[in-house]
């Protein structure tokens, strides 16, 4: 018996930025109601629900009461969490329900209003979760301190410079100055990057992404869409390494070498056939060594084919055509979405415009400090 | 000296708390290391929204390898941010076996 294919069949995502009043749920809806209406399909349709986490509306049940507010009434509800990662982790479940034939019709929702909602104590508490408890937590860092930790180490192992990795947050942000709904898209310069604000050195404000309000929903599908081309989930994969620092491998991204390696093989292809790239960035340093752990780029050559114009919207592989979480924003679950958003859109556009681009797309999706990872391969046909 | 948990049956060290080997499952014994290692990163964040033992911010954050068990990579705060590569000496600042860790010169 062939395993039914999983068809991104719809996708949709709010603007990133400020949307008060409008709560979590809200733009759930808003998110799900536009990714049915890009799918055309009906809500009678929906068989199975996959909810992100939002740090905004921490509840118990968060597919089942997206089910009661949004209309549905699916067989499979399960509400996911998975840090930065829970995007594509719920895009990778509905693949493998699909699959095995136990939905036909996987509503993925994530989104939240942590820009304009977020309490100072939520904030804290989310926090205060990502070092571990007894052995991290009490020394007094956090996020951005992790990060930089992360960052030292790669610009020792590599000898590149801090300027050097200033390369990503601007390409990221002329990327975003094209895209409607990009939370950022005043253009930046090195320069700038660098005399921004000081965060946890070498890490400035320029290398971290924004926090933001916004939503964004994907139809899988065990059917392809009425009209367009049909992108399928041709490999999926994730691997997860560790949770905290402490506890991290020598190799702290060896989790992203996993996925993306299992990912490829699953789809039969490598990352010389990808046409196409999405990849988490929740910070400079964070991109760089995703793309360098995926196999995209070779060790300590991110930068430079950044600088070379490879990842430019009209360039060999574009990337985070949307301006990524650094400039079309981050809303938690949501941002890590957005990636497969904008690729699934540019791959229409590609197929209706008749590109010579290949019809391959490679996605990753990292949550923790590298410790959750998931990769995808999206394979389009006319 | 750093407290850690040390599986008989696998040799596998790590920081106190699980009560068993991650690695095999078995008991495990609690013991105590030295604290010399290798700082493998390091870093000064200039905001802390979370309380540390040094106080306010500047303050930087390190990582650290155990000699004794390079399984164990201790996370410790100081004054300020040791080389990469530089030999330290972790040890707790208020109680054994938990964080708050401090960097002494090894």
């Amino acid at each position: 018996m062939t395993r039914p294919a999983a068809h991104l069949a719809g996708v949709a995502m709010t603007a990133f930025g400020d949307h008060a009043p409008a709560d979590a749920l809200a733009l759930q809806c808003r998110a799900a109601e536009a990714c049915l209406a890009d799918a055309g399909a009906e809500r009678g349709e929906v068989d199975a629900l996959l909810v992100g986490y939002a740090t905004t509306l921490p509840h118990v049940m968060p597919a089942t009461l997206l089910a009661e507010t949004f209309g549905v009434t699916p067989g499979f509800a399960h509400g996911v969490s998975a840090g930065g990662a829970t995007g594509l982790v719920m895009v990778d479940l509905a693949h493998r329900l699909v699959a095995a034939g136990a939905a036909r019709r996987v509503l993925v929702v994530a989104g939240e209003n942590r820009r304009s909602g977020a309490t100072r104590e939520d904030v804290l508490k989310t926090l205060a979760q990502v070092g571990h408890p007894r052995h991290e937590v009490p020394n007094g860092g956090s996020i951005p301190a992790y990060y930089a930790l992360l960052a030292a180490r790669y610009l020792h192992e590599t000898g590149l410079t801090e300027r050097a990795l200033a390369r990503i947050p601007v390409l990221l942000r002329r990327h975003a100055a094209a895209t409607e709904g990009a939370q950022f898209r005043e253009p930046i310069t090195e320069a700038d990057v660098m005399a921004s604000k000081p965060i946890a050195p070498p890490l400035k404000l320029l290398d971290c992404c924004p926090v933001s309000d916004g939503a964004a929903a994907v139809l899988v599908s065990a059917d392809p869409p009425a009209a367009g081309p049909a992108i399928r989930i041709a490999g999926a994969a994730q691997a997860h390494t560790h949770q905290h620092m402490s506890e991290a491998p020598d190799d702290v991204a060896l989790g992203a070498r996993q996925s993306s390696a299992a990912a490829f093989a699953a789809a039969g292809r490598g990352p010389k056939d990808m046409g196409r790239l999405g990849v988490y960035d929740s910070f400079s340093v964070t991109l760089a060594m995703l793309l360098e752990a995926t196999g995209i780029s070779g060790p300590g050559r991110a930068v430079h084919e950044v600088a070379e114009g490879r990842f430019d919207r009209e360039g060999p592989l574009p990337l985070n055509t949307h301006g990524g979480l650094m400039s079309y924003g981050h809303p938690g679950v949501a941002g890590g979405l957005s990636h497969l958003v904008e690729t699934v859109r540019r791959m229409r556009d590609d197929d209706a415009g008749g590109s010579q681009r290949r019809p391959l797309a490679f996605l990753h999706g990292d949550g923790g400090v590298l410790s959750a990872n998931v990769s995808l391969v999206l394979e389009g046909a006319a | 000296m750093i407290a850690a948990e040390r599986c008989p049956r696998c040799a596998r060290h790590a920081l106190p708390g699980r009560g068993f080997c991650p690695r095999c499952g078995g008991p495990v014994e609690a013991i105590e290391l030295p604290g010399e290692g290798v700082v493998l990163s390091a870093a000064t964040p200039h905001r802390a929204p979370l309380p540390s033992p040094i106080g306010a911010t500047p303050f930087a954050v390190a990582l650290l390898r155990l000699d004794a068990a390079p399984e164990i990579t201790v996370m410790a705060v100081a004054a300020e941010a040791p080389p990469i590569g530089a030999r330290r000496r972790a040890r707790p600042l208020e109680k054994p076996g938990r964080a708050p860790y401090g960097l002494d010169v090894a």
